[in-house]
Order: structure tokens, then C-alpha cells, then sequence
């Protein structure tokens, strides 16, 4: 396995060569920023007595800190967990087109390194750099909350590794489309895709009511039952991140499955990749 | 490794991963028992052979029938006595609906309060209402005072005197006896009929109560029933008809129904899950299948509007409920799971504190 990490490396410093880890905790660093200088809490003994964003007065009634702050993690996770699904599948659809290219692909190739374990490899090092991004933007934004209400907690951040072990099932999917059609905006559709396939399995069981009983509702539960439950992990990670009741056995199986889908979508580009000629 | 192998591992986590994901997922057991459930659609050996014991009401031969007719075949009272036209004509297995679980709930959710003036006017009064009453019906005629509340039962040992107290008594011509109280003309006037001590009629008008005792006393010879005999099953049946079913709908849905529906016919099984089945009939088939899908379409739009609003309770019900078109009519169901009713009944165990 060691040569599948010694890739992984190689992609992450990659993207630091080509800057890409810049320009990710670039866009993260402002985003923060500039909620971090338009948010102004006034917290008296626990006690929310006031706050503004960009000016605007957006409580009247004093609440303690922890209710309110519980509110605003969950809103967190929930922009931490769709906007970086989001961001994750527009910046990371050019790295397997780019592994792909002529004249890198055959030069990858020429090393010691089986097939499977080059495209293993890279998956993992985009899961890394998934890790690294949710870690530093949920982290950051929970360390500017918590300084300005002085509610600590840690909650939002692994609400964030949540929302990035979710985004490694969608660009498994998007791994093995590259390995297809050597296309950045197909495997950024696909990505696209799945987030909606994704959203709608989640929600499968309130969903299955609006088809009619029969081979159109049975087709509809058969379909979305592999898929990844992108919304119903949202909600865990919110509820989660906002200290609220968690089922936890139905988020395991979640996490399981989408482990599961993960694992057949990297399996299925492994089999093509095996039988590509270059 | 070869092809197979890569694909048989890729369908395997794909297939593993589906497994897991609705494995045991206590939704989908719900959506499955719900599938099951056996709604009211046809009667029961049970309900067929108390029917056959409730028509004891020989219909009188009619004047104008032929010598060589056949026998009238014996109503049922109660029947006979909610007779058409009316809006909405409705019985309730009172006896029966007491005693299943849903009843038992229903009477564990009086309060104390309650329960001891429930006891106080059976004293008083000197009947076990609960033991001798059997059915309860209403007949409701929109826009008229010909509204009808009927008690059927065992009722030959109550004392009437002590329950219609102060009310005159007169002696109808059918041999019924009569109870009126109130000023004539006003909210309180009241008027209640004893037939054969088994039913006990009561309206508003006296001329509501001897139109139908009239029926009785011809046996319901000649004069439509309110319903057809064999629609007598489940714990509550009857007839709404498309004024009352209007009422009952959704605003977008109200003239819809007006227009197309002619009556329902509603029976409920409440013996566990509260199951509830509406046959729609209307005059055009066309018509009545698009107000099914109108109506489908409703119900799993409240279904996404209660989840969204987290209306736990609503989803639930609308969860094991469907709407199905058979042929030029149409069929509601909806069941009430026993677990939302004990729900229900159980946070009702603060107030009986």
C-alpha cells in the first residue's frame, strides 16, 4: 500500500506546487474574514445581548449564548457541508483529466506502480485535500464564532469532517467518469449529479409517496437505495454541529453505505483504468 | 484479475451499501405493514352474520304489489329509520368501538372530573348507558332542521321519565312513545321517540321524528333506504353526500368535488389501526378519475408540506394514506396507525391526572 500514499503525497504537494492549496485557504481565509468583521456579538454574563451583521441588528430579545450559537453552528454545517460539496466538485474535476493526459499518463505508467494503486492514490490524496479544506474552513469559522460568543465547542469541525468523507463519495464517482471520458466538465457534471442524486435518496422514504404505487415507486426505491444519503448526512452533520439529538445508528449506516458507494465507484475506474490503453 | 472479478467486487459494495442503508430502516418497515393493512372494502363473516341478525323489520306489503310477490326480505331498523335523503347519514358501532382497544383509550382519557359526572347522571338516570347502547346514528339534512339522532340498544329497562325529565309524554299512532320538551319555536325545543325499546329517535321537529316512525311502522316499505343493507359493515358506515364532502376538502379542491362527486360511502375498521375507506361515486368516470389524481396529488403534497413544517403526526397519517381510482369511482384510504392513536391517547394521561 505504501506506494498508493507515496501518490496521495505526490498529488497533495502538487496542488500546493501549482498553488491550488493557496488559492483554496485564500478563498476560505476571506470568507471568514469578512463574516468575522461584519459579525459583532455582545455577550454579557452568557447572555446574548445584541448582535449585527454588516450593521444590521439582528436580535432583539436577550437569549443566552448557547441557544442562539446552536442555531448559528447548524446553519455553519449546513454552508460548510453544501458549500464545500459544491466548491469540492468544481476544483477538484480537473485532477484525474490531469493524471490522464498524454505524455503524464504515460510517464506515471512507466513507474513501479500498479494501475490500481495510481488511481488509488490519487482519490486519496483529493480526500486529503478535502480533509485539510473542511478542516481549516469549518475550523476557522468555529474558532471566530466561539471568540465572539465565547461558546467553545468543537462540534462544527467534525460536522466538517463529515461533510468531507461525503465528498469523497461524489468524487469517487467523478474519479471513475474521468477515467471514461478524460473530461474535467463531465466529471464535474457527474459530480453535480450525484450531489442531486444524492439529496434526493436522502429523502427517498418522503419522496416514494409522489410515485405511484407499482413499478414506477418500486423503480424509484431501487434506484436511489446504493446512493449515497448526501441530504440525510447534511442533517446529521447540522444536528450534530448544533448539539442537537443525533440517530446515531441511522448516521452510521449512512456512513457505511456512502463508504460502500465510494468503494464500487473507485472499483468500477479501477477496472476501466486496468484495461485502458494509453 | 479479469473482468469479472473487478465488476462482481464493484456490484457487491454498491449492492452491500444498499443492503446496509435500508436494512432495518424502521420507515420502510412502516411503508411495508401500512401495504398490508387490510382496509374495510367488503364485509366481514362477522359484520354479514350481524346484519342477518339485526333485520328484524318485516316490511309491510305494499298496495299495489301482485298477489304472487315474493316476501319482502326483513330490514334492519336503525336503517330503515336513517332512510334518504339525507346529506350525511352515519352509524357508529358505539358498543363495539367501546370495547376495542381504541374505546378503552378513549374512555381512560376522561379526567377524573369527567368520569365522575358520567357516573352521576347513569345514577341518576338509572341506566348503564355504556352496557345497553349499542349504535349511534345521525341523519343531517343541509339547510333543515330534518336532523335526526338515533340510539339504538337494549333499552326496554330505562325508566324515560328520568331521562327526558320534565318533558311531556304523548303516544304516537305507531305505538311509540313521545318526550317533548322546550317552548315550541325555540333553540331548546326537543323532541325524542322511543320505538319498540330499541331505538331512541331525537330532533328538533316533531315532523322529523313521525315521518320516520311512519317508516318503521310500514317496515320501510317503498321508501329508499339511506344506504344499501350490504354497505353495514365495519365499526362506522354511512353516506356523505357531495355538500358535506365539499365541506370537508381542501379550499382548492372544494367546487371540484362539488361538481364531479355525487356521495361517499364510508366504513371504518377501528379494531386496531383505525382504517378508513371512502368509495367516491360521481356521474362522469373521466371526471372522477381526475379528481382522484387531484386528490393523490394533494395528500403527497401535504405529506412533503408537513415534513417540511415538522409536523410529525400529519406525516404519519398521510404516510398510510392512498387514493386509488376503480373504474369511474374513486378510493380514499387512510389509516391511523394504533401507534399515533396511543400517542395521541397517552399524552392525554396529563390531563387525566
Amino acid at each position: 500500500m505504501r506506494p498508493v500514499f507515496v501518490i496521495a503525497g505526490d498529488l497533495l504537494r502538487e496542488a500546493a506546487a501549482r498553488r491550488w492549496f493557496l488559492g483554496l485557504f485564500a478563498g476560505i481565509t476571506l470568507v471568514v474574514l469578512v463574516f468575522g468583521f461584519a459579525l459583532r456579538m455582545d455577550v454579557v454574563d452568557g447572555a446574548l445581548a445584541a448582535t449585527r451583521l454588516f450593521g444590521r441588528p439582528m436580535h432583539t430579545d436577550i437569549r443566552t449564548a448557547e441557544s442562539v450559537m446552536s442555531s448559528v453552528f447548524l446553519a455553519l454545517a449546513y454552508l460548510v457541508f453544501y458549500g464545500g460539496l459544491a466548491f469540492g466538485v468544481v476544483a477538484c474535476a480537473d485532477f484525474a483529466p490531469e493524471l490522464l493526459a498524454p505524455g503524464r499518463i504515460e510517464h506515471l505508467l512507466s513507474l513501479p506502480v500498479r494501475r490500481w494503486q495510481l488511481l488509488l492514490g490519487t482519490y486519496l490524496g483529493v480526500l486529503g485535500l478535502a480533509v485539510v479544506g473542511s478542516l481549516y474552513g469549518s475550523g476557522a469559522f468555529t474558532l471566530l464564532l466561539s471568540v465572539k460568543s465565547g461558546v467553545w465547542t468543537a462540534r462544527p469541525i467534525v460536522a466538517g469532517l463529515l461533510a468531507a468523507a461525503t465528498f469523497g463519495a461524489v468524487y469517487a464517482a467523478m474519479l471513475a467518469a474521468a477515467v471514461f471520458v478524460r473530461s474535467a466538465a463531465l466529471s464535474a457534471a457527474v459530480g453535480a449529479v450525484i450531489v442531486i442524486f444524492g439529496i434526493i435518496a436522502g429523502e427517498r422514504e418522503d419522496l416514494a409517496p409522489l410515485f405511484e404505487e407499482g413499478v414506477s415507486r418500486a423503480a424509484f426505491l431501487a434506484a436511489t437505495a446504493p446512493a449515497p444519503r448526501i441530504s440525510q448526512l447534511a442533517s446529521h452533520a447540522a444536528d450534530f454541529a448544533a448539539s442537537r439529538p443525533v440517530a446515531l445508528a441511522v448516521m452510521l449506516k449512512a456512513l457505511v453505505g456512502l463508504g460502500m458507494f465510494a468503494g464500487g465507484c473507485v472499483v468500477v475506474g479501477m477496472w476501466k483504468f486496468e484495461r485502458k490503453d494509453f | 484479475m479479469n473482468n469479472a472479478i473487478w465488476l462482481g467486487a464493484a456490484l457487491a459494495l454498491f449492492g452491500a451499501g444498499a443492503f446496509v442503508m435500508t436494512w432495518n430502516d424502521p420507515a420502510a418497515a412502516e411503508r411495508e405493514r401500512v401495504a398490508r393493512l387490510e382496509f374495510p372494502t367488503h364485509p366481514r363473516p362477522t359484520d354479514e352474520a350481524r346484519l342477518d341478525a339485526r333485520r328484524t323489520l318485516t316490511p309491510a306489503p305494499l298496495a299495489t304489489a301482485s298477489v304472487a310477490a315474493a316476501p319482502a326480505r326483513p330490514h334492519d331498523p336503525l336503517l330503515v329509520a336513517l332512510a334518504a335523503p339525507a346529506d350525511v347519514a352515519m352509524i357508529v358501532e358505539a358498543g363495539t368501538i367501546l370495547r376495542t382497544p381504541l374505546g378503552e383509550r378513549m374512555l381512560g382519557c376522561m379526567t377524573a372530573q369527567e368520569r365522575e359526572h358520567l357516573e352521576g347522571k347513569m345514577n341518576e338516570q338509572g341506566v348503564r348507558w355504556l352496557d345497553v347502547v349499542d349504535r349511534v346514528a345521525v341523519s343531517l339534512a343541509a339547510g333543515s332542521d330534518d336532523t335526526v339522532f338515533i340510539v339504538a340498544g337494549k333499552l326496554g329497562g330505562v325508566d324515560w321519565s328520568k331521562v327526558f325529565v320534565g318533558a311531556t309524554v304523548e303516544r304516537h299512532p305507531t305505538g311509540a312513545a313521545l318526550f317533548t320538551s322546550g317552548a315550541s319555536g325555540t333553540s331548546r325545543e326537543q323532541h325524542a321517540a322511543v320505538w319498540n325499546d330499541s331505538l331512541v329517535l331525537v330532533s328538533r321537529t316533531a315532523e322529523a321524528l313521525d315521518v320516520r316512525l311512519n317508516r318503521l311502522r310500514d317496515g320501510g316499505a317503498g321508501v329508499p333506504l339511506a344506504f344499501a343493507e350490504t354497505e353495514e359493515y365495519g365499526e362506522i358506515y354511512g353516506v356523505v353526500g357531495k355538500r358535506a364532502l365539499a365541506g370537508l376538502a381542501p379550499d382548492d379542491l372544494r367546487d371540484r368535488i362539488e361538481a364531479d362527486a355525487a356521495q361517499a360511502v364510508i366504513h371504518v375498521d377501528a379494531r386496531d389501526d383505525v382504517l378508513l375507506v371512502a368509495d367516491v361515486e360521481g356521474d362522469s368516470a373521466n371526471e372522477i378519475d381526475d379528481l382522484g389524481k387531484s386528490l393523490g396529488a394533494a395528500l403527497a403534497v401535504a405529506r412533503v408540506k408537513a415534513k417540511s413544517d415538522g409536523h410529525d403526526h400529519v406525516v404519519r397519517l398521510l404516510d398510510a394514506s392512498r387514493v386509488r381510482t376503480l373504474e369511474g369511482a374513486l378510493r380514499a384510504e387512510v389509516a391511523i396507525p394504533t401507534a399515533l392513536v396511543e400517542e395521541h391517547f397517552t399524552r392525554c394521561g396529563d390531563r387525566t391526572e
